[in-house]
């Protein structure tokens, strides 16, 4: 099955595709805020930077909640 | 925790989401959707942190999130075809008189004597600029020093705007010098220069270097000319003759027949810029307020009258339009059928290729044979409008409509009430113009690759009108507030005050102004609102889902509720204002129709029955439905 297998010293972790998926829209949602907040302060618009970026961290929440919070348990 | 009441708690929370979906359908306010997603991210982590759930249930929750931001990402960023070019000419369109747009109104005496003497209340010992420079009245244009250089300059530049006049403009025919003056009228024509060599880059588009005078290859020279002089981009198209103005203002009414502009055949559209960090940061009601359009009126005019001078000098005529009052023609139809614009709610041009609404424009009309741009394209602009509002919302005398397109002079689109907006701003007690509406306007944020993927989004996703839209709602533009800059508060706007016409005001008509006659069908349908009837003045002090516009102190009325000319720089207290004479002269009907009749006045508007019109229509142009493609094949056509 594909996935991303990571074993180095103390560290050991497994990514499933769908976890890689979801991880890659959420860090593109995150940099496309940053990309934006960027923006706004290049433009001299702070104010619009910083909510730009405020709504991409609140769009991405529910993603970070599965990922984060949805974690099967083993019994 | 009691397995139940986390339970419980977790149908609660499903409940506040179902709630604020409930409220974002209602409201289409952007705070409902940011709470809503806040809501679901915090159902799910009590869900998965309280409840439990299975590896299964895992999969399918990323699957489907991930699944829903790709649906949403294709639906944003797949290049899906733009909408067809709006066909805005729906009827039978007339030619407009210049005497009739809103600031010629205004002066006029159309809209009443107060606004027409609108210089008087600034008649103070530190503001009488009329007094210190001699000016018998003062125009907003010159309220400050900025803005006298900048208009000042346009004074200079309409010297040059062509060598021969044209229903008297221009007033004054400067010869341009260091070059062949006799240019259009001797009897040979020159080239681009001695080698007849074309600009490398041209030559490298049309693969030689020695020009042939072809009109691609004219067409791409003229482009690069006026880019290299200082243009953000050049526009070229066929001229529709109903373009041309039935009488032009600086003048006071003299006609402008289309025999004399028949060898006008081409419209070249250079473009400026008013200044990003100026509309962002200056408030619209201050006294830089005007600069910003002088800026960019006087940059273009120095590029075009620069670029038609060469033109001349080369041997075609060429003739140049440019702000604020010396044009020939109406100009936002060129920037519609050049295919740089579409026309958007506050009923001007939006270019997004130069700055949305922020954009001035000169134009130079030539029979320099030229290929003309590509067919028009859509930008989804008039598509975006019909979702955004927030010009109006923003317009602090609701001149703007909110709404659909209405029809007027047989175009559909979206048209102001020229008489308020331009009332206010030659009126306008704490500043001298407004540019809300352009400062506001989502399109007027500089070309950075974050916007112009912006713009990319809003012409080709069919959802991103509802995303950045806010009509009827606050969108995202709304909260994102790119108005706001670096000024932060001092960049906020005063109240709307502006000068009022005395209680009971009506204009009188026949009024004879120059050798235009003003009638029964020019009377503004806005004066009652004009003496403050309907004291909320637009929209200030209302609140407008979640959007304030602002509070008038009360010392600002009088006794009755009406605005006071109380001045913000002006220490003294309220300024009052002479009782002021009309401009013209008022004259009876059968004066009125004799002065017409025997062709020693004038009197236009599209509005008018065909009969009260002087000079008359043209029937070829000026009835019934000709698309601009027929009217200007048509002109082209025409010897």
């Amino acid at each position: 099955m594909f996935g991303l297998q990571i074993k180095k010293g103390g560290i050991s972790a497994h990514l499933g595709w769908g976890e890689l998926y979801l991880i890659t829209v959420t860090s593109g949602m995150l940099l496309f805020g940053l990309w934006a907040w960027y923006d706004g302060h290049a433009l001299g618009t702070p104010q619009a930077g910083w909510r730009f970026l405020l709504l991409f961290v609140v769009l991405v929440t529910p993603a970070l909640s599965v990922l984060f919070f949805w974690k099967p348990r083993t019994s | 925790m009691d397995k139940k009441i986390a339970t419980y708690i977790f149908y609660g929370l499903w409940g506040v989401v179902a709630a604020c979906l409930v409220w974002l359908f209602i409201s289409a306010h952007i705070y409902a959707l940011l709470t809503t997603f806040l809501c679901v991210a915090a159902t799910l982590a009590w869900w998965g942190a309280v409840l439990g759930v299975t590896p299964r249930m895992r999969a399918i929750a990323m699957g489907t999130i991930s699944g829903f931001w790709t649906v949403i990402a294709v639906l944003m960023f797949f290049p899906f075809s733009p909408p067809d070019a709006p066909e805005y000419i729906v009827g039978e369109v007339h030619r407009f008189s210049e005497m009739n747009h809103g600031f010629a109104r205004a002066m006029a005496g159309v809209l009443g004597p107060k606004i027409a003497n609108h210089g008087l209340v600034y008649e103070d010992a530190q503001y009488n600029y009329a007094e210190i420079y001699g000016m018998k009245r003062q125009l907003w244009q010159n309220s400050s020093p900025g803005a006298r250089a900048l208009f000042g300059a346009t004074v200079v530049t309409d010297m040059l705007r062509a060598p021969n006049q044209i229903a008297n403009e221009p007033q004054k025919v400067l010869p341009y010098p260091l070059t062949t003056f006799e240019g259009a009228y001797r009897d040979h024509k020159i080239g681009w220069n001695p080698g007849d060599e074309l600009l490398a880059d041209v030559a490298k588009k049309v693969g030689y270097k020695k020009a042939r005078y072809t009109p691609e290859e004219n067409a791409l020279m003229v482009k690069a000319l006026g880019k290299f002089f200082g243009s953000i981009d050049v526009g070229i198209c066929r001229v529709d003759p109903r373009w041309f103005f039935t009488h032009d203002l600086i003048n006071a009414g003299t006609p402008l027949h289309l025999e004399e502009v028949k060898n006008l055949k081409y419209g070249i559209q250079v473009f400026s810029e008013q200044n990003w960090t100026r509309i962002n940061n200056d408030p619209g009601e201050s006294w830089w307020s005007i600069t910003k359009s002088g800026t960019a009126y006087s940059n273009s005019a120095w590029i075009a009258v620069r670029l038609a001078q060469m033109l001349r000098d080369m041997g075609y005529e060429a003739r140049v339009g440019h702000g604020g009052q010396d044009y020939e023609t109406v100009e936002t139809p060129f920037s519609v059928y050049n295919g740089f614009g579409e026309f958007g709610r506050m009923s001007d041009a939006v270019v997004p290729a130069a700055g949305g609404a922020r954009f001035k424009s000169a134009t130079i009309l030539t029979n320099f044979p030229m290929q003309v741009d590509a067919e028009r394209r859509s930008y989804g602009v008039t598509r975006f409008c019909g979702y955004c509002d927030r010009c109006a919302r923003a317009c602090p005398v609701n001149a703007i409509p909110m709404g659909g397109r209405t029809v007027e002079n047989g175009i559909e689109m979206w048209h102001v009430d020229k008489d308020r907006c331009a009332r206010f701003r030659v009126g306008n007690l704490n500043g001298n113009c407004c540019n809300e509406c352009v400062k506001v306007c989502p399109y007027n944020k500089p070309p950075t690759l974050f916007h112009l993927l912006g713009n990319y989004v809003v012409e080709h996703s069919p959802i991103a009108g509802r995303i950045f839209g806010s009509v009827g709602g606050l969108g995202l533009e709304d909260w994102l507030d790119y108005d706001n800059g670096l000024s932060e508060d001092f960049g906020v706007n005063e109240p709307a005050r502006w000068i009022l016409e005395d209680p009971g005001y009506k204009n009188t008509f026949p009024r004879l102004v120059g050798q235009y006659i003003f009638t029964e069908a020019d009377r503004s349908p806005d004066e009652e609102w004009a003496t403050g009837v309907g004291a909320e003045m637009g929209k200030v002090g209302v609140k407008y889902q979640g959007v304030v516009f602002g509070e008038i102190p009360k010392q600002y009325f009088d006794a009755n509720g009406r605005p006071r000319n109380v001045h913000k720089d002006y220490p003294e207290g309220e300024q009052k204002i002479a009782n002021v004479e009309n401009l013209g002269r008022v004259l009876t009907q059968e004066e009125a129709e004799h002065l017409l009749k025997t062709g020693q006045a004038f009197t236009g508007g599209w509005y008018k029955k065909d009969e009260d019109v002087y000079p008359p229509r043209s029937p070829k142009y000026e009835k019934g439905r000709l698309s601009y493609a027929e009217a200007s094949k048509l002109w082209v056509e025409e010897e």
